[in-house]
């Protein structure tokens, strides 16, 4: 694989040449640092962009063009790293050594660029037929986070545990904050949009990349230079006694979460030691701690998660069970956390996890995705490459696992109480 | 070891049968550094009634998922996860309606693993505490696929399209179910059903197909097998009609949705093999009612719904076609997919180019060692084999044959499903 990087002065260009995949990937990210009175606008942002454009006016016409490209694929995504904002628009194409086709290369390379520069427009506001379209689907998608139970615990563990964090700041937006937005304020705000953030373009593929970047350049005149160093990590707050809380949801099962911050981590204990530590305590399957505790000895569960939030310096950890067992689930949670700390885990599942992870690196390269994400975070947060990765993780200690359980402090426990769908 | 061009796709599937009767389909791919293998047994939650040697059985829903989570117990003390851990693979299986399969995952040693996975499943060992044990578990995976209300829904709706098949049952079965299960009906299927004579084993990735032969010969060769005594299943037959026409329910969703069903038997279409009719079938329901259909643009432009999505499903002698919408206007939506059932879009424009981008798809199946995998399983379940043509199926379409296809079905059996959210409660939140 052949890496580079170009700067074209108001956006970078991020590429990988590989003969490995038959597709080519490619995405367009602007970033931000956070702020909970423009997530609203952002969101708005991403789905209009995506929705339709002046060349495009209905979204069946954006489609219809997308399957004369050999069904190319084109989204947005609007996600949070830490405490920025990243607003991405995601283009998925055949690599074009597939198609015959003449000017193809061109024309998936331009669908993208099209959208972002030309959208549909007039007097200062953006098309009030495609605004409403995409403010009834944000109204729907926010009520139907009442629907699904991990959703919404998520959202209410981490408002309870600090509504201020960025963290705590939801995706999902509220009615009155969607109501907030117009045509004519999402325009203005789409105008300070590329002065606003930075823009960064990855690509992986089989593709003549000196080329392509020619085509970008060609069809994104961006005027605009911003480069501004975007802050990631949060700093959560956390609290001498963990704050329990619970509230009554319509479910059968409750559903619980259990929020840690994690203090100081070294830049090696982020990188990897943290994912070892999660391999042996809950992210790995049946034979991790929680596991083999929670569902093999006590019947407790069928599925447990144990999530790494890097860039939020947190771990959670979220069952679904009966109500009747969650104050013995908090138990055994806490009960673990304390046994990894004291190093009751063996040299051996140390081992095991490492294998386990160095496979998933190993998997990582067999997938354009993951290759490109990785070097993603390489040039934002200097994650060191696959290959650095492997050696970290075979040379981390049973006692620098250890180490890491100790800096992990249990902040809020929620429960959102279940027993309570219609059916009982 | 057979090879199977796949013609026009620059594709090559190897297959190996062991004498016990194993088939093993290869696709390799040496860019990769992955393996992923499958072990698939065709038994699956809808294969409750059976015939061996003449005489019928019955066990219980739930219990070909029951088996596949038993299954990794290879002895008092071990399972085959510790065996992966330690190994460095990731295995898994998950249970459909109508078949089981053992997944393993993996960047290194895969002799070894591939030779595990064929050991484990094919070792027969289950207890009456290994079930007792494993029954609080699955109890609360049951509950949480009934916590979804869109698997609610569709299972309800599965319900309203047919009276004798089996669909319409969880495939964790219920908590009832689930408590019925015994020692006698696990042993039962799995000494009749995994069977390498009912089983095929599918590997793609990086590897030598001949040296991956050996492995599979030297483990099968360790196993024993009993005659395969060719179980039945019993297939009640099915009514060419809808059970219910109509029905609203609450459930637990934020919004009203609807699903609009069209039953359709499949013995109408003997003329086309399946490959084609789901072919045929999905690009008619895509050019009317997908994302670049006059309909879905219209009913969101008017605002009657906020989403429409479509979906052709094959339910063994049946086919289905489900509309689904998300909607406050579920009668008017109704109405709407009625009349266009009566005055469909059959322009020619629309076909071709949904068919160039179906050919397009065939390409990009062959780019992750994962989606391969389940693309051979695919044709071994559905179509009884490798479809090595499948391109040339899909350039010899026609829009004529869509048009004659669709003069044969009858869009008024139909069932229509209505969800509708629980009548507001007040939502007493407590704070400890």
């Amino acid at each position: 694989m052949i890496y580079k990087s170009y700067n074209c002065n108001s956006f970078n260009v991020h590429t990988i040449k590989t003969d490995k995949f038959k597709t080519c990937h490619m995405e367009i990210v602007f970033r931000k640092p956070i702020k909970k009175e423009e997530l609203a606008s952002s969101v708005f942002l991403g789905d209009m962009l995506s929705e339709t454009s002046k060349k495009y006016p209905q979204h069946r016409d954006v489609v219809i063009a997308l399957e004369e490209l050999y069904k190319m694929v084109f989204y947005s995504v609007v996600n949070k790293t830490g405490q920025t904002l990243n607003t991405s628009f995601v283009a998925d194409f055949i690599a074009p050594e597939y198609i015959k086709e003449k000017d193809y290369l061109e024309k998936v390379i331009k669908f993208p660029l099209e959208m972002l520069l030309k959208p549909d427009h007039e007097n200062e506001e953006f098309s009030p037929k495609t605004f409403n379209i995409i403010k009834e689907r944000l109204c729907k998608e926010l009520k139907a986070v009442q629907d699904n139970p991990t959703k919404l615990l998520f959202i209410e563990a981490f408002k309870a545990m600090d509504a201020t964090s960025p963290t705590a700041f939801s995706l999902a937006l509220d009615e009155e904050t969607i109501n907030k937005v117009t045509p004519s304020s999402l325009y203005e705000d789409y105008k300070q949009f590329f002065k606003q953030n930075t823009c960064d373009i990855y690509l992986i593929g089989n593709l003549n990349m000196d080329e392509v970047v020619e085509m970008i350049k060609k069809h994104f005149k961006l005027r605009i230079i911003n480069k501004q160093k975007n802050e990631l990590y949060v700093v959560n707050k956390s609290r001498k006694k963990p704050l329990v809380k619970s509230s009554t949801g319509n479910f059968i099962q409750a559903n619980l979460a259990v929020v840690a911050n994690i203090q100081d981590l070294t830049k090696k204990e982020r990188d990897v030691g943290f994912h070892l530590f999660n391999y042996i305590f809950g992210s790995g399957g049946l034979t991790s701690m929680l596991y083999r505790v929670i569902r093999e000895e006590n019947q407790l569960c069928y599925n447990l998660t144990s999530m790494y939030l890097k860039y939020d310096n947190l771990l959670i950890i979220h069952v679904a069970l009966d109500n009747s067992k969650v104050k013995k689930a908090v138990g055994l949670i806490k009960k673990c956390l304390k046994a990894m700390a004291h190093g009751d885990f063996t040299e051996e599942n140390l081992e095991d996890a490492k294998k386990n992870l160095l496979m998933a690196l190993s998997y990582n390269l067999d997938n354009s995705i993951a290759v490109l994400n990785n070097y993603m975070f390489k040039i934002l947060d200097d994650l060191p490459s696959l290959e650095e990765r492997k050696d970290l993780i075979k040379n981390t200690t049973k006692k620098e696992v250890q180490d890491i359980a100790k800096k992990i402090k249990i902040n809020t426990i929620y429960t959102l109480e279940g027993g309570n769908n219609e059916r009982n | 070891m057979k090879e199977i061009d796949l013609i026009g796709l620059n594709e090559k599937i190897y297959v190996h049968e062991h004498p016990s009767g194993l088939k093993t389909y290869m696709w390799v791919n040496d860019k990769v550094n992955s393996c992923f293998m499958s072990l698939t047994a065709l038994y699956g939650s809808i294969h409750t009634e059976f015939k061996i040697a003449n005489k019928k059985y019955r066990v219980p829903d739930g219990v070909a998922h029951f088996l596949e989570h038993i299954k990794f117990n290879e002895n008092e003390d071990t399972t085959a996860h510790d065996y992966y851990y330690k190994s460095g693979a990731d295995v898994n299986a998950f249970t459909t309606f109508e078949y089981t399969s053992y997944l393993c995952f993996t960047t290194t040693n895969i002799k070894e693993n591939l030779a595990h996975l064929i050991d484990f499943v094919y070792n027969p060992y289950f207890t009456k505490k290994i079930i007792a044990k494993e029954k609080p578990i699955i109890i609360e995976e049951s509950n949480m696929v009934y916590d979804d209300a869109y698997n609610n829904a569709f299972y309800h709706h599965l319900n309203n399209l047919f009276h004798n098949y089996k669909y319409n049952r969880f495939i964790t079965g219920t908590e009832e179910d689930i408590k019925k299960i015994t020692l006698d009906d696990i042993e039962l299927v799995y000494n009749n059903f995994y069977h390498p004579h009912n089983m095929f084993l599918t590997l793609t990735g990086n590897f030598n197909p001949y040296e991956m032969g050996k492995v599979i010969d030297e483990a099968l060769d360790k196993k024993e097998f009993p005659k395969f005594l060719n179980p039945e299943i019993i297939m009640k037959k099915e009514p060419k009609e809808v059970v219910k026409s109509y029905e609203e329910i609450n459930l637990n969703v934020s919004d009203t949705r609807l699903r609009y069903g069209i039953k359709i038997p499949k013995t109408k279409f003997k003329k086309y093999d399946d490959l084609t009719l789901k072919l045929l079938l999905s690009i008619f329901v895509s050019v009317n009612f997908g994302d670049t259909s006059d309909l879905k643009q219209e009913l969101i432009w008017k605002g009657l719904a906020t989403s429409l999505s479509s979906s052709v499903e094959f339910f063994d002698n049946y086919i289905v076609i489900c509309i689904n919408a998300l909607t406050d206007y579920p009668e008017e939506i109704i109405n709407i997919i009625k009349a266009k059932f009566n005055d469909l879009d059959l322009s020619e424009e629309a076909f071709n180019r949904k068919k160039k981008a179906c050919i397009a798809s065939l390409i990009l199946d062959f780019d992750d060692v994962e989606n391969v995998n389940l693309k051979i399983q695919d044709n071994i379940i559905n179509y009884g084999g490798i479809i090595s043509d499948a391109k040339e199926r899909y350039e010899n379409i026609t829009w004529e044959m869509v048009r004659d296809l669709v003069a044969d079905i009858d869009f008024s059996n139909a069932s229509v499903l209505v969800v509708k959210p629980y009548p507001v409660k007040e939502n007493n939140n407590l704070e400890l």
